[in-house]
This record gives C-alpha cells, structure tokens and sequence, in this order.
C-alpha cells in the first residue's frame, strides 16, 4: 500500500515537473516567419563551378590589415563549404589574416540578444533596427568606394552615412513551368493581365494548378503588392500611408494591386486548398508541373533546379499588371553586410566585406544578382526578364513613422494579404483603416 | 577542527552547503528572469536597443483594452472543453485497465506511449495525418465515400482549434490515465471488497466507493489540465503558425509575436503577468469549488 503512495505521488511531482519543463522551453525555440523568409533567399543554390570575377584589386588606404575577426552570417547551409572557400581566398591574398566563419541557425535572434549585450561579430547581416539607431550598433561603410556602384544605397542609410551594402538582389517576376505552359497549349508567356487570366484558364482545364502562392507560409505572398506599387508608380507607397488616415481603399492602389491575387482565389486559379499550401510543397509541384506559376524572385530559379527541374524548362518574365503592354520590375533587397560599431579591427573587417562583394564571385555561383551594378547576371531567366525593358522600381525601407504606427498596431503584412484574398475586401480595409487611424492618433504621427 | 564545531554547528553548515547549489541555480536561472519579467512589463522596450523607458501601468492598460488579446482566449476555451474531455476518457481507461484485464500492462504502454514522445515530433505527425490532400485521415474519409467531410482541417477556421484540441488529447491523455491509475490502486480493497459483499454492482462500486476516495487526484488532473489550456502554445505554433487568418492564435502564440514580431517587449511582458495572474485567479476559483465538492 505504501509502496503505491508513492509511486502515485512520484508519478504526480514527475508529471508537474515534465509540464512545468515543457512550458518553459518552449519559450526558446521562436523563429519568426519574417526571418526565415528572407533567410531562405540566399539559400540553396548548387554550386556551379565559375571562376571568381574579380572587377578591381582592393585598395587597402593604407592602413594594415591582418590580424582576426569573425563573421556571423545567416547562410548556414553555405557556411563549410562555399563561404569558408571565400574566406580560404580572402587569408590567401592578405596573409597574416583569420576570418572566423560563425553560421547562426536562428540568425535573427541571436544577433538580436548580442545587440542588447552589446556583443556584436565583427561582420555580420545586419538586423534591421530603426534608422536613428543604425549608427549606435554599425560602422559606416562609405569609405569602401562603392557607393556610386551599389543597389539599395538608401536602404540602410542614416543621416547621409551607409551602414549596410546588401548581399544580392532580388528581381521579382513571373517564374513559370514551360513544361506546364506547353501541356496546355500555351506557347508564350503572358504579355498583358487579360492574357494571363486567359493562360491561367487554360492550365486550370488542363489539371495545373495556374498560379501557385504557398498560401499558408504567407511570406511568399508579400510579393504581390508589388503591383499597388507599379500602379502607384512609386515604392512609398507604404511610406505615404502616413500622410492619410484612410491608406486602403478598394479603388486606390491598395485594392486594385491586391485585387489581382484577389481575382486569382475568386476564380479559382490558386492552389486548390489553399490554407495548406506550403513553399516545400509548392517548389516541388512547380518543378514537377503540377502548378505553373508563382509571382516570386528571381533567386527561386535555383530551388525549382535542385528540386529536379531543368533550367531550359524554367521561365522569368515581368508580371503584366495592366494591359498597357509596359512592364516595371521590382528589385528588393536580401540581408545586407555590415560592419559593428564596436569591432576591434574595422579595417580588416571593411577589406572583408570589399573582397566579398567585389572578386568572391558569390553571384556566379549561386545565381543571383549581385549588389554591384557593373556586375552583370548572365543567366538566360535574367536576360530575358530584362529584354521586355521593364522600368525597375527599388524597394525601400519602411520609415521610422510608419514602423512604429504598424508595430503599434500590429500590423502583419503577411497576414493582411491573405485576409483581403479570402475576405471580402471592403470589410477587411475598413476594419484595418479604423486600427490604422486610432494607432496614428493614439502615437501623435 | 570539526571536532571543535557542536554537532548541530556542523549540521547548519552542511544544510547550508548543501542548499546553496541549488538555491543559486533558482535564483539565476528562474527567480531573476522572473523578476525581470515584471520590470520589462512596466517598461516600453523593442528588445535590442539600450535603452528602455518607463511607461507604467500603459502596458497592462493596453493588455485590457485591446479587443484581439482577449479573443485569443476563446481559442483556448476549445482546448478547455477537450482536455476535461480527456480527463473522462483517462478515468475511464484508468477504471478498465485497473481490472483484471488480459494483457492489460500492454494496454497501459500504448496509450501512455503519445505522452513520452516530442511535442514536435507529434506535430509533425499530425501534419501528415491531417493534410488536406495527401493526409491519411482524408484519404480514409474519402475511402468510406464521405468526400464531404474531407475538408483541410487545419484550413477551416471553425475545425482548426477541435483538431489541435484532439491532439492534446491524443497526446496526455495517456498521462491522466497514469495519474489515475495509480490514485485508483492506492484505493483501500478493503471498502471496495465490503461494497461489492453488500452486493453493489461494479458501476455503483466505482461511482460511490472509488471517486469519492481519488477526488484529490481528479483535482490535481484538473489542475494540470486547466494550466494546459491556458498555456497552450506548441502545437499551433507549429502548425498552423497561428492561421489561417489568426483563428488559432492562443494567447502565448500572440504574447510571442507581440515580443519577436512586433518588437514590443513591454506589451508582451505585460501579457505574460496577465496569464500568470490569471491561472492563479482560475485556479483559485476551482480549489474553492472542488473543496466544497470533496466536503
């Protein structure tokens, strides 16, 4: 009898004890939807072999470099093989120098535990953070040179100075199956909106799965208000919400961009259940041809490659938003290298991110495109997309006003696209633009 | 030297020794994150920038007023009505497999099984047996000829919490039927023998005669099951993330994106006060009901 007892209340502190463990570390393990999306930019390509392409030596200004430093970097997948080939070239050049290669899994975390230690790697990617409080964590790179050669030189700029130079850039346009096109009987890629509701139909009766979203992961849709801000003409689109309290209407930019995904669902052109399409799922059904199309960037080339399909068979034409026949493209930045305040060897640090950038040849062998505007992307997807001479928009960051009213209220972009594709989109405007209105009021912007 | 220290001496000192390890990994490791917790949440912070600025009661104010907060709540509730749920059917299997079942202790390992495996491992699991098209759940539906039903149970707005609580089901279940148990067998067979002498059928035997000695360990079920509901994060923060459109955001899941999403540490802090209080409030409420009940 005893023996039970306490066998009853050993089981019972176990159980307490198991819950209570439980309850806390479940606390740890958070990674946020917003940092893998971007972490999975730079992601996964295969390797092709190509050979660096150098565009000038570095010039060193005369100050010494040797000595040690680390390099935090998000790309974990890479981090033993390709970058640590980066590195291995970088100690060639400049003996006497260590470069201590640090891949972070949940990357954006823990820098982000570092910053309030103030414990940051001498290079890392940088974690955005307001603009006024760029200068506090980073040091200014404007002394590398390359400021006239950059894309997104604004993106991470304060008061004049760079702190970040972005690691590539990505294009978003229309990446299709030509597999799937050519199973139903489509030859050429739509030229204008009419002609791509009217594809869409014809993959529907062929079986595929028109235009595909990846729907539940919800980072893959945040591309498609590119098309408000085509219409808009500009990228402050979401800065300029500032200037009025009623940012979404259903015959602005807002509705008209949005209502074009909108269309996709109310027709059925998406995923056939799209609360559980997932990105795994969705490269997988464009590479086998289930699904034909995705409105993404251009780096997913090399995730439909490695899922197996051919790059003859991929497609990347600009997304026709209007039946103008005039095409714009948005250029969107990735993680961005810097440099922290705080390092004890900035020199060596600065020549690292020089080399990166400059003569790595991290673009050729991943396909993307590089942030440097004299180094071209020969990849055919890329030269194409840029034959229909589309006007290129760049992405910018969200001001500091507009951040701190979003945050305030809460505002998940991800989220607010899905509700308008699935709701309806008055409603859903409406109910965001009395938050939107009450938050500005209550923060006095 | 010890020679010269009184023996109650040396015992203060070796208690205290004894004690110190552990009282400083409590302090470290628990105390003091806790007493952070409250300091953040009367503070306005983003969670990287040095400084932090005092902002009250704005937190807390902002935890009631805010209308989304509580409605997660309603979410939890659905977990509420499947964990008491869970705690009929643990009672139950408690009550069989405590008879002279054949093969009873292979019974026991099955359904305890669930309980000792990984929270994710479990998740994932379900992800396959519940996926819209390939799912095997589906697949089953749609082989009976119920292709109504089939639909994507982690897409509909109104299924997705009674699938999630389903889970938790599956998953402890096994645990309350263990707790049960061992309540049930530390039972005097005295009583139950002299019932069954007075010719009490085996229903009336474990209505009158086993509940009213095992109410201690049905509170304690309770107990666990309620902290359950109320903290119930992992599960939809794995599958559904919280979709579709927020209809399974528990009140942890938003506590967490308010912090890491939205960079408000005060406000999350604040949320985090609000459902420590509240469990001590709900579990307050069912001490006071169950005592007058065990009366």
């Amino acid at each position: 009898m005893k023996k039970k007892n306490v066998a009853a209340g050993l089981a019972i502190t176990l159980g307490i004890g198991l819950l209570a463990g439980c309850g806390s570390s479940n606390d740890d393990s958070n990674a946020s939807p917003s940092a893998s999306a971007s972490a999975d930019t730079g992601a996964s390509a295969p390797a092709s072999e190509s050979a660096s392409a150098g565009a000038s030596g570095a010039d060193n200004g005369g100050e010494e470099i040797k000595g040690t430093i680390t390099w935090a970097t998000h790309r974990t997948e890479l981090a033993d093989t390709d970058l640590k080939k980066y590195v291995e070239a970088f100690e060639a050049k400049y003996p006497g120098t260590t470069v201590k290669i640090e891949g972070l899994k949940d990357y954006e975390q823990t820098i982000r535990v570092r910053m309030a230690a103030n414990e940051l790697p001498d290079v890392l990617s940088l974690v955005e953070t307001t603009q006024s409080d760029l200068p506090k964590f980073y040091e200014p790179l404007d002394d590398l040179g390359l400021n006239d050669n950059i894309y997104f030189k604004d993106y991470n700029s304060y008061d004049g100075k760079l702190y970040g130079i972005t690691q590539q850039v990505a294009i978003n346009g229309l990446l299709y199956n030509k597999q799937a096109f050519a199973k139903a009987g489509i030859a050429e890629p739509p030229k204008t909106l009419d002609e791509l509701f009217a594809d869409a139909e014809k993959l529907k009766a062929a079986g595929i799965v028109p235009m595909a979203t990846a729907f539940k992961d919800a980072w893959t849709l945040q591309y498609w208000t590119d098309p408000a801000e085509f219409i808009y003409g500009s990228t402050d689109l979401r800065n300029d919400k500032i200037n009025t309290d009623t940012p979404f209407t259903v015959d602005g930019a807002y509705g008209q961009g949005l209502g074009i995904l909108k269309q996709f669902y109310d027709k059925g052109y998406l995923e056939k259940d799209v609360y559980s399409a997932t990105w795994d799922q969705t490269q997988k059904d464009l590479a086998s041809g289930k699904a034909a199309m995705m409105y993404i960037g251009n780096w997913a080339i090399s995730n439909l490659l490695s899922n197996g399909l051919s790059l003859d068979d991929i497609g990347f034409v600009p997304l026709p938003y209007d039946n103008s026949g005039t095409y714009k493209g948005m250029m969107r930045n990735d993680w961005a290298y810097a440099v922290s305040a705080t390092s004890k060897n900035k020199p060596l640090a600065k020549a690292f991110i020089k080399f990166l950038l400059e003569e790595s040849g991290d673009y050729a062998d991943h396909m993307i495109i590089s942030p440097l505007k004299d180094q071209q992307q020969s990849l055919k997807q890329i030269t194409d997309f840029m034959a229909y001479n589309p006007e290129m928009l760049e992405a910018q960051s969200i001001s500091e006003d507009v951040k701190a009213v979003e945050n305030k209220m809460q505002f998940d972009p991800f989220k607010f696209i899905q509700e308008v594709t699935v709701g309806k989109m008055q409603d859903v405007f409406d109910s965001y633009n009395k938050k939107w209105k009450s938050t500005k009021a209550a923060l006095g912007k | 030297m010890v020679d010269s220290l009184s023996y109650s001496l040396q015992k203060r000192i070796l208690i205290v020794l004894f004690l110190l390890v552990p009282i400083v990994l409590l302090v470290l490791f628990s105390l003091y994150p806790a007493g952070y917790l409250v300091y953040l949440s009367f503070m306005s912070w983003d969670g990287f920038s040095p400084e932090k600025t005092w902002a009250g009661i704005a937190n807390y104010k902002e935890v009631f007023q805010t209308k989304e907060i509580w409605q997660a709540f309603g979410h939890n509730f659905v977990y509420l009505i499947w964990g008491l749920f869970q705690n009929a059917l643990g009672l139950f299997f408690a009550l069989l497999l405590n008879s002279r079942l054949k093969g009873r202790n292979a019974y026991r390992v099955m359904l305890f099984m669930p309980y000792i495996m990984n929270g994710v491992a479990v998740a994932y699991m379900f992800n396959y047996v519940f996926n819209s098209e390939y799912g095997s759940f589906n697949t089953l539906l749609r082989g009976m000829g119920l292709d109504s039903l089939a639909i994507s149970w982690f897409g509909s707005p109104k299924a997705v919490n009674h699938v999630l609580g389903f889970i938790t089901l599956w998953k402890f279940m096994g645990l309350n039927m263990v707790i049960y148990l061992a309540a049930l067998q530390s039972v005097p067979s005295e009583i139950v023998e002299a019932a069954k002498i007075d010719g009490a059928s085996r229903f009336q035997t474990s209505m009158r005669v086993v509940l009213p000695n095992i109410t201690q360990v049905i509170e304690l079920n309770l107990f666990l099951t309620i902290i359950g509901t109320l903290e119930m994060f992992d599960l939809p923060f794995i599958l559904t993330g919280g979709g579709p459109l927020g209809a399974s955001d528990t009140f942890l899941t938003k506590t967490i994106a308010t912090a890491f999403k939205f960079n408000n540490f005060g406000l999350a802090s604040a949320m985090s006060i609000t459902l420590i209080a509240l469990v001590v409030v709900v579990l307050g409420v069912q001490r006071l009901a169950t005592r007058r009940w065990s009366d």
